[in-house]
């Protein structure tokens, strides 16, 4: 306990113990708040010239802190942008013209700018680096709707050309290992039967009675069925223009309306109608105009890849 | 003026004045400033709570969207690369249904094997070009100095436009290591899909684009056709020594027979003519009328990636054009 204090009254001349009235213990303890209170006054103002607001220092960090964040973003979508433009580059520079199509439109690629439309913002989030963004965003969205319906239009093309490749006559209709004799002659020749000359059609594939005669192509069978000189016939119906025809056969193996393969058993030899001897007559058509079979045929076919034709598909 | 202070001394029985303390100051001052602080911490506190400058109104508002949007965005790439990764799949499935092969770029291996060695030839081209240079500026020396000095080069220069009698050029423009679909040797007939003897090699490019004469020669067959068998629309060229190229699949001829052409020339344009299922460019090249790789001629203004690209390509087995 600190020690009474006593100060020297001259009027009494004794000492009296000394104490603070009320009035002068608040008075003293004003002075020191007031001057606590400007000391600090005066430290407020030199930290608020000298620093940053407190607040803005730390949004100012979660701000930063944000955009790393939307940084990577922005590199996904180059990134996601980038391996677009590998696929769109295939599209453009390998299948369509492969395929024989158009090029894609750059304006059609890169159509849909404005963009931000897409993603609606609200008046005080129009950041520059949102709107960037989701501009580069829908640029992106609208560029996989493209390519998605670019490929679907492809495949839709390659179906046709992979319809086109199966329905082409070729192949030899009858195994080498039953030809005897392929006659190559297309044109005008001397008829062995009338005597006279006359065009020829068609190729004369000689083999025995019954040999298997296969389609040389996917088609219909528009005919099968005894046709005047033709003897025994069927015509099968490729599409693209192109039909052949079998004759002189002495079995059919598939009726009139039926779809078949290519390498399917449709007929036998025989030597219906105008035929001197059991052989096949076949005859290719295109666009209605009879053409040289002898480039379908493709007799330097290995067996065994041949062989891989009659497999039933 | 404030009165003296004094404390009572038991020990001596008296009044004594009291002495200044140090300690006392200190410990007054210690306070003092322990308050200020108290009283700094609460006036920065308050004023960051109440007030909020512009700046940082404008730094809430887009915190707040950035912290928003984040979430959409993210969602939004996530799907465009769902959409992305159904695309390449798509894509995948498309190429191994067009070229009949993987999309497996070739292994890239620096084996040096003998077509890499052939390859450097286009070293020697430079060298070509150098004589070429060379030779022509002796020819315009010698012609000011005389006229006989300058017959002494003329044979020289013949020598070396001799070579360009050789088909070496690539027979379209922009040629390019993947314009090679398919190559020479057993390949697969894409009408009914088994191997066959491919004579020459497939070259893509776009229908219309220019066709080159791989070397000087002459004309020696133009022959045109419509129908989609064979070759159709086709140009075999004869440079001598042997040489004949054939150029196959064009949609327009540019050259009539019998016709004298340069090397680089354009000879026609890329078809659909004949029996093809796609716009291509056949090319051949035979020896004494019996077929050999292209591939091993190609070397003008072919670097040697380009060329060992090409020689891995021509030893897969794809499916033929024609």
């Amino acid at each position: 306990m600190a020690k009474p204090k006593y100060i020297y009254n001259a009027e009494t001349c004794a000492y009296e113990p000394f104490f603070l009235t009320g009035k002068q213990r608040l008075n003293k303890s004003i002075r020191f708040v007031g001057i606590a209170f400007g000391c600090s006054i005066i430290a407020a103002l030199w930290f608020n010239f000298n620093f940053k607001n407190w607040d803005e220092i730390k949004k100012k960090k979660k701000n930063q802190a944000l955009k790393a964040e939307w940084e990577i973003l922005e590199d996904k979508i180059h990134n996601t942008d980038s391996q677009l433009s590998i696929i769109e580059s295939n599209d453009d520079d390998s299948y369509r013209i492969l395929l024989d199509m158009p090029r894609l439109d750059e304006a059609v690629r890169k159509g849909g700018t404005g963009g931000s439309e897409k993603f609606p913002l609200l008046s005080n989030e129009r950041v520059t680096l949102i709107e960037k963004v989701y501009g580069q965003l829908s640029k992106l969205k609208n560029r996989l709707t493209v390519e998605r319906q670019s490929i679907a239009e492809i495949n839709k093309e390659v179906n046709v050309k992979e319809e086109m490749m199966v329905t082409r006559p070729a192949m030899q209709p009858i195994d080498n290992r039953n030809l005897t004799t392929l006659h190559t002659i297309f044109g005008l020749r001397l008829h062995p039967i009338h005597h006279e000359w006359k065009n020829h059609n068609g190729l004369d594939l000689v083999a025995p009675y019954g040999t298997p005669v296969y389609a040389s192509g996917n088609g219909n069978v528009s005919v099968a069925k005894m046709m005047g000189t033709y003897g025994n016939v069927i015509f099968l119906n490729h599409g693209f223009g192109f039909e052949t025809r079998y004759a002189h056969l002495s079995k059919f193996n598939v009726s009139e309306g039926q779809r078949v393969k290519r390498g399917e058993l449709i007929g036998f030899v025989g030597s219906t109608g105008l035929s001197e001897a059991p052989h096949l007559h076949y005859e290719i058509r295109y666009k209605d105009k009879f053409v040289n079979p002898v480039t379908f045929l493709y007799t330097d076919t290995k067996q065994s890849e041949y062989n891989k034709l009659l497999q039933p598909n | 003026m404030e009165p003296s202070k004094f404390t009572y001394n038991i020990k001596t029985l008296r009044f004594e004045k009291v002495k200044f303390n140090w300690l006392n100051l200190v410990f007054n001052l210690v306070g003092l400033a322990l308050t200020a602080i108290l009283f700094f911490v609460c006036i920065v506190y308050l004023q960051s709570k109440l007030f909020e400058t512009d700046l940082e109104v404008s730094l809430r508002n887009e915190n707040e969207a950035l912290a928003k949007h984040k979430v959409i965005v993210a969602s939004e790439i996530n799907q465009a690369n769902l959409r992305l990764s159904e695309l390449s799949d798509a894509d995948k499935a498309l190429h191994k249904r067009i070229l009949l092969t993987d999309d497996e770029t070739p292994k890239k291996k620096n084996e040096y094997t003998k077509e890499s060695l052939i390859a450097n030839v286009s070293a020697f081209d430079d060298l070509v070009a150098s004589l070429t240079d060379v030779t022509a500026n002796a020819f315009s020396k010698s012609k000011m100095t005389s006229y006989e000095f300058s017959k002494l080069y003329w044979p020289v220069k013949g020598d070396v436009d001799e070579l360009t009698y050789y088909p070496t050029m690539p027979p379209i423009s922009n040629f390019k290591a993947d314009a090679l679909v398919c190559g020479y040797g057993n390949q697969i007939n894409p009408f009914n899909k088994l191997l066959y003897r491919h004579t020459g090699v497939d070259l893509s490019a776009e229908k219309g684009s220019d066709v080159l004469s791989a070397g000087a020669g002459k004309v020696l067959i133009v022959s045109k056709s419509t129908l989609p068998t064979g070759l159709g629309n086709h140009i075999v060229v004869d440079h001598g020594n042997g040489y004949k190229t054939t150029y196959a699949h064009l949609q327009e001829i540019k050259v009539y027979q019998g016709q004298k052409v340069g090397q680089g020339q354009v000879i026609g344009t890329v078809g659909i003519s004949g029996g093809v299922i796609a716009p291509h460019l056949h090319f051949e090249i035979a020896k004494n009328d019996k077929p050999c790789n292209p591939i091993q001629f190609l070397i003008k203004q072919t670097d040697v990636a380009t060329f060992i690209a090409m020689a891995s390509t021509n030893k897969l087995t794809k499916q033929a054009l024609d």
